[in-house]
């Protein structure tokens, strides 16, 4: 397809080229971020609170732990919770299953032991490997919740930022009706641009924008308001978000 | 009765005008995103973002084909394959030649503008290939066999009960006025359609150079499903889109979102580099991108540029007068309607004379420049248009004739003072001592036939000012 890359280009640099095209060239300023976040409420508790906030005005909701250790008991209360309220609406019983949940591989999942004590606690993590055979993609498909670590968090916008990769699959944070978040709290930054101007100090943008394949931020549950203007939840991605944030005290 | 999009300009006018159910939903629809976007442009310093968005933009263009290049090499360092298409046929050619290179038998798209631009739906259809619109809004019009009506919100001109009966019709479910049911059926649907598609096919919000990154604005998630489940995922992107930095698509995203929907941000922003790397479970074995021109070095060459600026956020359709009585279909056959539609639409077509009657379907009140983003100039567009297609001899004749009248007799002072004499003579024997005109005489009874026309005051502006001088001359002072 080179004649139409040539063909393109060379019309565009004669269009922009032949007469004083009215566009200014020069780079553009821009604000230090879109939403203010002023500096007494940039605290680790703060962002936190705030994220909180943010996510709940999306229709998502969250939890804050002190520390670590509580992190799987939690968790472990919400999965069984949610998975007793779709077995109700499912087969009218809420008969107590043990629940299998489409995950992250429990090493790249946060506190380092979440994994095996969740395990413990008798639900089952299901780890895709592969997507390539249609039966394994349905049976991914079935699994109603989804459990995830985040790369960041931005407290004003309620947002969470997952990279693909290894043992990090797309599908956990995307297919199932609900979404379970592990958030570190000292990975939560106040605004988006926060967030990249860290990488770009650190010469980390490209490594860590381009060499996932894939990086997607999550704001709250999937919506529509196609429907005469209804707010309608979970069209196709998780229709519930739950955050538990805890103190990993690293900053 | 529903707009017929390729109907003529008056018929589709007529058309939705006349269809209640469309204006009430236009209304409701319009006004209630309006109000979001004056809510969420409050909380920030919308200022500083407008000017901000804008040299972007302006930036990004004015570098067109350095940025592109660069696009380009970054996306092929990550693993992307890269397609120029110089028109709607090349486009649809190169997506045509991946599906059958790749025994592809069903696609899935995220709502793309650009991939209708292309008609790639029909296409794709005519190759025995199965195209399933998984955007909620897109799906629906879909089921319906109807084009979408607005930017943002593809139904905005049905209520519930239509899409409750079309259900019912094409997918045998029961009748409901739930959104919920609604929402639920149509995701079970699609989500069958995502998992076994082939091909993932969407536009792109942001094409990022310095990252080589295709950027998706969605609130559904259907953008990930499609970016990310089938084998090959194909982005088609107007050489428009393109924007230097993260940075920059991090401030467009967030101004996007705020002018369109009032939100902060839109649910997912998917930001694909590349095809799925080794080790990963899922993702495309293949990612392509395909930068579309289809016009729009036409619209840099004839000096147009400002409109390429645009960021799709679909305000100015929800601040228009006329958009807001008329719809999206009534502007025709496109998928770029409201004000920035009227502007690109006949630019980029072949055709000077398709879509002529768009420019002139604006009263120039200037809402939309009030509201853009990008701050483009969209009532001076329109009038380049028009001056462009008025020279061109495309107004009709006795509007020409009437002008040239009308510039003759105000462009000398005598002349212009006997017509003023008559006209207001002629006018008032015509208000028959009442307070106004109801009907005059053809060719002007088109004016009064939905309106009156005012009776002249007393008298004329000029008997007032040349009394006024006479008396002060005779005072012997300039001023009163």
């Amino acid at each position: 397809m080179s004649d139409g890359r040539a063909d393109i280009l060379g019309r565009l640099r004669l269009a922009l080229g032949a007469r004083e095209a009215r566009l200014d060239r020069r780079e553009a300023p821009r604000p230090a971020a879109v939403i203010d976040v002023p500096e007494g409420r940039r605290d680790p508790h703060a962002l936190t609170a705030r994220f909180g906030e943010s996510l709940v005005a999306l229709s998502g909701s969250y939890e804050v732990v002190r520390h670590a250790d509580e992190v799987a008991e939690r968790a472990a209360e919400r999965i069984t919770t949610w998975s007793a309220h779709d077995s109700r609406e499912d087969d009218g019983d809420g008969r107590r299953r043990d629940p299998e949940i489409l995950s992250w591989a429990p090493d790249q999942l946060t506190p380092p032991d979440l994994g095996p004590q969740l395990e413990r606690a008798g639900i089952t993590l299901v780890v895709p490997e592969e997507l390539g055979h249609r039966d394994t993609r349905l049976r991914l498909a079935s699994l109603r919740i989804g459990l995830t670590g985040v790369d960041a968090a931005i407290a004003s916008t309620g947002s969470v930022l997952m990279a693909a990769g290894p043992g990090r699959s797309r599908v956990a944070s995307l297919l199932p009706t609900h979404h379970l978040m592990i958030v570190a709290a000292s990975h939560v930054y106040p605004t988006l641009e926060d967030w990249f101007q860290e990488l770009r100090r650190g010469g980390l943008h490209a490594q860590r924008l381009r060499q996932p394949g894939q990086i997607i931020f999550v704001s709250g549950p999937s919506k529509s308001a196609d429907i005469e203007l209804n707010l309608t939840l979970g069209v196709h991605g998780p229709r519930t978000t739950h955050a538990i944030i805890y103190d990993d005290a690293e900053r | 009765m529903p707009v017929d999009v390729r109907a003529p300009y008056r018929t589709r006018v007529r058309q939705a005008l006349t269809d209640p159910a469309l204006r009430t939903a236009l209304d409701r629809a319009t006004e209630h995103l309006a109000a979001r976007r004056v809510r969420a442009m409050r909380e920030i310093d919308e200022p500083r973002l407008r000017d901000a968005v804008r040299s972007v933009r302006e930036y990004a263009v004015a570098n067109l084909p350095q940025l592109l290049e660069e696009l380009e090499r970054n996306l092929i360092a990550n693993g992307c394959q890269v397609h120029w298409a110089r028109d709607a046929a090349e486009a649809r050619e190169t997506v045509l030649a991946l599906a059958h290179r790749q025994q592809v038998r069903r696609v899935v798209k995220s709502k793309s503008m650009v991939s209708e631009e292309i008609g790639l739906n029909e296409a794709l259809a005519e190759a025995g290939i199965r195209v399933v619109e998984t955007d909620l809004g897109e799906f629906i019009v879909q089921l319906a066999d109807e084009p979408p009506s607005h930017i943002l919100a593809p139904v905005i001109h049905k209520r519930i009960e239509d899409i409750s009966a079309l259900f019912e019709q094409k997918l045998g479910t029961r009748p409901t006025d739930d959104p919920a049911e609604l929402c639920a059926t149509a995701r079970q649907t699609l989500r069958n359609e995502f998992l076994d598609a082939e091909m993932g096919v969407s536009g792109c919000n942001f094409a990022i150079a310095e990252t080589g990154t295709i950027c998706l604005v969605t609130n559904e998630g259907n953008g990930r499903m499609v970016s990310s489940l089938s084998p090959i995922y194909v982005a088609i992107a107007g050489i428009e889109k393109v924007v230097r930095s993260p940075e920059d698509a991090l401030l467009l995203w967030q101004a996007a979102s705020r002018s369109a929907t009032g939100q902060a941000v839109s649910v997912y922003m998917t930001m694909s580099s590349g095809p799925r790397r080794p080790g990963q479970a899922d993702g495309p074995e293949e990612m392509h991108v395909i930068l579309l021109d289809n016009g729009r070095t036409r619209i840099l060459e004839r000096g147009y540029e400002e409109a390429l600026l645009c960021i799709r956020c679909g305000a100015c359709l929800n601040a228009c007068p006329v958009y807001r009585e008329i719809g999206g279909h009534a502007y025709g056959d496109t998928p770029y309607n409201g004000p920035i539609g009227a502007v690109i639409t006949p630019l980029l077509a072949d055709d000077p004379k398709r879509a002529r009657e768009l420019p002139f379907a604006s009263s120039l009140c200037g809402a939309c420049r009030e509201v853009c983003p990008a701050k483009i100039d969209l009532p001076k567009l329109l009038l380049d248009l028009r001056s462009e297609l008025v020279r061109g001899g495309s107004s009709p004749r006795m509007e020409s004739a009437a002008l040239r009248a009308y510039a003759a007799a105000t462009g000398h002072d005598r002349v212009y003072g006997w017509a003023i004499r008559a006209f207001r003579l002629f006018a008032r024997i015509l208000a028959r001592g009442g307070e106004s005109i109801a009907r005059l005489p053809p060719p002007f009874n088109i004016w009064t036939r939905d309106r009156d026309f005012p009776k002249p005051a007393p008298r004329s502006f000029r008997e007032i000012w040349r009394h006024r001088e006479e008396r002060t001359a005779g005072r012997g002072r300039r001023h009163e």
